[in-house]
């Protein structure tokens, strides 16, 4: 066991929790799904509070969208489906238990023994252990901090909303394959319509990692996706060096502290055992017959997968092309969306994929929060993607649309484009409004570039010389005519009247 | 057989403070309980565990309905709507 930490095999497992924030009401009551942003504890009844006397009432649509989601990770879906208590005291929980699912005594959760292939990870198969519906806790705040406040302030608004645990089996290897993974669950997710991903908190991810026969550690706490990567490396990298010194790891429970980078050791908690699981008394098992599942399979929008062949079958774009903008959903519609404008989607995808998501990850980056701060990790999770999501709220499918009409008839080149793609994501104009008020139709005209090249040329006299003999300075004299052009010159029509003048000069 | 142990076991899992006097009171007690559901053990073989089963189209329909009410008008110790808990640590 000592000496071998670099060989040791490594086993990463995932613990993913997502809320069905397509739902209107919660899990188990009437009370609206919909917490966020609402007076604390004004989002609550008698049942969800766990009130005596009071009979939770199973969501119907919740089921089917569990199955859904389970049916998508190519799960098998039991006929009969069983929840259980999950006792354990935590001030999250009004009941003092969660309502869940839990596979024993022949009962099992909504998905069982499924599996997903990852095909930006040349086709590896990633399990998936069980899928589980479950209500989320209550979300508890601390005035300061969590190590100096006396007391946690409680809201129960989000109690009992409708949350889906996905388990995988220690599949990966190594942090990358974990982010492809995350990334193609949120591109199901989407897809299926049922988690909106960028809302904060709506995916949250706890993650296991374990070192050849050395016990495993559970990591909570983790509050982005790009985290999770994070804590991943950064546990390896601990677990790696105790092993290398002799010193056996301990099976335990770590939080992640996002400020300092690493993690930290949490509360003791409790054994599988001490949370006394039963069958819920309250909720009866309910049968999903065939013809049910098959129903609900016959419902299924179109996913990722499936969406990927089509775009290549349909649009002839390159796979790579179409897995990008398959892998957001919102920019695989935008593609859809944007045909209507202008009917050529290689010239479109090809600005998306480019451009726009290029823009969109110096603004803020896209991604999925994540993250579980409290008795059993279904805490709060910070919201990433704001930025990009503010570059959608102002560019749309029309705007990519008519800016790949206008480059392909050459109307505008490339650098006006951009420009144009510019002032739309500041101010939202569409490129056809941009180009008239811009005036920047392409000068094409050489009456009209012949003064500005005439000025490069006896303001550049070095580089006219070094044009002589290098073709390369000529791109630079070019450089400084689309600059007093205000990037509105036709760059190839530029270029021949650069190498004519040139070479006249030459003579 | 229960002992003290295992009762002090579970009322830290339950966040009870309890005394050597009360744990051996409630260790006692348990025993009676468990002794007395020993009378399942004299059932023969081939009983079905019994559970309420419904169909899938016996569920509730997502439609949302907010609570007419202050469910938590009794709380005790609150601070403006929230609900004042202790800070749970180790």
């Amino acid at each position: 066991m000592n000496g071998s930490a670099d060989d040791a095999m490594v086993r990463i497992g995932l613990e993913i929790h997502c809320q069905l924030t397509a739902l209107r009401s919660k899990l188990f009551c009437p009370c609206p799904a919909e917490y966020r942003g609402k007076e604390p504890n004004t989002n609550v009844c008698p049942v969800c509070l766990g009130m005596p006397g009071t009979l939770p009432l199973l969501n119907k649509r919740a089921v089917e969208y569990a199955v859904m989601l389970a049916l998508a990770l190519n799960c098998s879906i039991p006929e009969r489906i069983t929840f259980y208590r999950k006792n354990y005291f935590y001030p999250d929980l009004p009941k003092n238990f969660q309502i869940t699912q839990y596979n024993a005594y022949e009962q099992a959760s909504v998905g069982v023994g499924g599996s997903i292939v990852l095909d930006d990870l040349e086709g590896k198969r990633v399990r998936i252990r069980r899928l589980q519906l479950e209500e989320d806790p209550g979300r508890l705040v601390y005035e300061g901090s969590i190590d100096t406040s006396n007391y946690a302030l409680v809201d129960y608004n989000r109690a009992g909303v409708a949350l889906v645990e996905i388990v995988t089996e220690p599949d990966f290897r190594e942090p990358g394959e974990v982010r492809v993974f995350l990334n193609m669950l949120a591109s199901i997710l989407e897809h299926l319509g049922i988690c909106d991903t960028t809302l904060e908190g709506a995916v949250r991810c706890d993650a296991n990692v374990s070192m050849g026969d050395q016990a495993r550690v559970e990591i909570k706490n983790i509050n982005s996706f790009r985290d999770v990567e994070r804590a991943i490396a950064f546990e390896m990298t601990r677990q790696r060096n105790l092993i290398s010194r002799g010193i056996e790891i301990r099976g335990e429970t770590r939080h992640w502290d996002d400020a300092r980078r690493v993690t930290v050791q949490a509360r003791a908690k409790e054994e599988e055992e001490d949370y006394r699981y039963f069958p819920e008394p309250d909720i009866p098992s309910i049968e999903i017959s065939r013809m049910d599942v098959e129903a609900i399979r016959g419902s299924m929008p179109e996913l990722p997968h499936a969406r990927v062949e089509r775009f290549v079958r349909e649009y002839n774009l390159q796979r790579d092309t179409a897995r990008v903008l398959v892998g957001e959903k919102v920019l695989a519609d935008m593609l859809e969306t944007g045909l209507k404008y202008y009917n050529n989607a290689r010239s479109i995808a090809n600005w998306i994929v480019t451009d726009l998501k290029g823009y969109m990850e110096r603004y803020g980056g896209s991604g999925v929060s994540g993250g579980g701060g409290n008795g059993n990790g279904n805490g709060d999770g910070s919201g990433s993607g704001s930025g990009s999501n503010s570059i959608l709220a102002k560019v749309t499918a029309r705007h990519i649309a008519e800016l790949a009409m206008l480059v392909d008839s050459g109307r505008i080149n490339r650098t006006v484009a951009r420009q144009i793609m510019q002032s739309a994501i500041s101010t939202g104009i569409l490129p056809s409004e941009a180009v008239k008020s811009m005036n920047a139709g392409m000068l094409s005209d050489r009456d009209e570039l012949s003064p500005i090249v005439e000025r490069v040329l006896k303001e550049e006299r070095k580089a006219v010389i070094d044009a002589l003999s290098n073709e390369k300075a000529l791109n630079y004299l070019l450089g400084k005519v689309m600059r007093y052009s205000k990037g509105r010159a036709d760059p190839r029509l530029v270029l021949d009247m650069l190498r004519e003048r040139v070479t006249r000069e030459g003579k | 057989m229960v002992g003290v142990e295992e009762v002090r076991h579970l009322a830290h899992l339950a966040r009870i403070g309890m005394g050597d006097e009360e744990l051996k009171l409630y260790a006692g007690q348990m025993n009676e309980v468990l002794a007395y559901f020993e009378m399942l053990d004299e059932l023969r073989g081939g009983v079905e565990l019994h559970r309420m089963i419904r169909d899938y189209d016996e569920m509730r329909d997502d439609v949302p309905c907010a609570f007419d009410g202050d469910a938590l008008s009794n709380a005790k110790n609150t601070k403006g709507r929230f609900i004042k808990a202790p800070r749970m640590g180790q």
